[in-house]
């Protein structure tokens, strides 16, 4: 009786744990076959809305590896959460992030991936379904989307 | 457009899109851009024989490009952001110097022969050209400007 007590006990736990886990959802990149990463930018100035494609045809896991690395080449703090300092264009202010972009470009050419962009004017939507640069997160309440343009 | 020209005989990729906070409604009701992705991509198509084939997308997810499993998202941001710092021709002073370096690099690194709008809207015919025809990824990879091209979309 005590031993299917203990059993039921694990299962309890193992249970809550995964029930909180803060562990993100993470995909199996080893069984997929191209793996796309979908990104938007746009100018405050109102002149183009871009949206971009980063297409990984094979070796996901070395072209990453290489990033991270150069990351760490370059000594990007690592953060509270343990992941490295994001490397974003905007953010791009001193010589390290400079020199970071450039070695990613690097990477990118050399392996199999490739990049694709659709350039919008500004003026064919709204853009204000997106909030205003000063507005926090919850004050933009967009009514429409513009996901139909993604596709 | 984006996805459907561009991924040539793919099927079962998998989508990783950054994750828009400032597309979220303030009620919850969000950005419907992963139903919409889910709904054309991920449908099932059946062949003459009535066998179904793949989606061209088997999995769709809105990420955190912060997180190392999908820093390649920053690889994708650096792209865009200098792609964009190109083709603007507002005025660039000694702030941007980096980012000036940055897009530079790019150009001089993918051998790009211009960011200009003229030059990539003469490209666009090839690559309806090359959707129309089916190419196969094989020529798709041998194709001009493979590794990076711009679309300016227009109107019709």
């Amino acid at each position: 009786m005590g031993l299917y007590l203990h059993h039921f006990l694990i299962l309890i736990s193992f249970h809550k744990f995964h029930r909180d886990s803060p562990l993100p959802y993470v995909y199996n990149y080893a069984t997929s076959t191209m793996i796309i990463y979908l990104d938007e930018s746009y100018d405050w100035q109102g002149t183009y809305f871009l949206l971009g494609a980063l297409f990984v045809v094979e070796d996901h896991d070395v072209l990453l590896d290489t990033f991270n690395s150069i990351k760490r080449e370059e000594k990007f703090e690592v953060l509270p959460s343990g992941h490295l300092r994001e490397l974003k264009y905007a953010q791009i202010k001193y010589p390290k992030y400079e020199r970071a972009a450039i070695k990613a470009i690097q990477a990118f050419k050399a392996h199999d991936c490739y990049f694709r962009a659709v350039i919008v004017p500004q003026a064919q939507f709204d853009l204000s379904h997106f909030g205003r640069s000063y507005e926090s997160e919850r004050s933009s309440a967009p009514e429409h989307t513009r996901s139909s343009l993604r596709c | 457009m984006l996805i459907d020209y561009n991924s040539p005989c793919v099927r079962n990729g998998v989508l990783f899109a950054d994750y828009l906070s400032r597309c979220k409604g303030a009620l919850g009701r969000g950005d419907e851009f992963i139903e919409v992705m889910k709904e054309r991509f991920q449908r099932v198509i059946y062949d003459h024989d009535l066998h179904p084939i793949a989606p061209k997308l088997r999995h769709i997810q809105e990420v955190d490009s912060a997180h190392d499993t999908y820093a390649l998202l920053q690889v994708c941001d650096v792209l865009l952001g200098a792609t964009l710092n190109g083709i603007l021709k507002c005025h660039k002073g000694k702030r941007m110097a980096h980012k000036n370096a940055v897009t530079a690099g790019m150009q001089k690194v993918l051998e790009l022969p211009s960011l200009m709008k003229a030059y990539w809207q003469s490209q666009v015919r090839i690559a309806q050209r090359e959707y129309a025809s089916n190419i196969s990824m094989e020529d798709y990879r041998r194709a001009t400007h493979f590794k990076y091209r711009l679309w300016f979309w227009r109107p019709k």
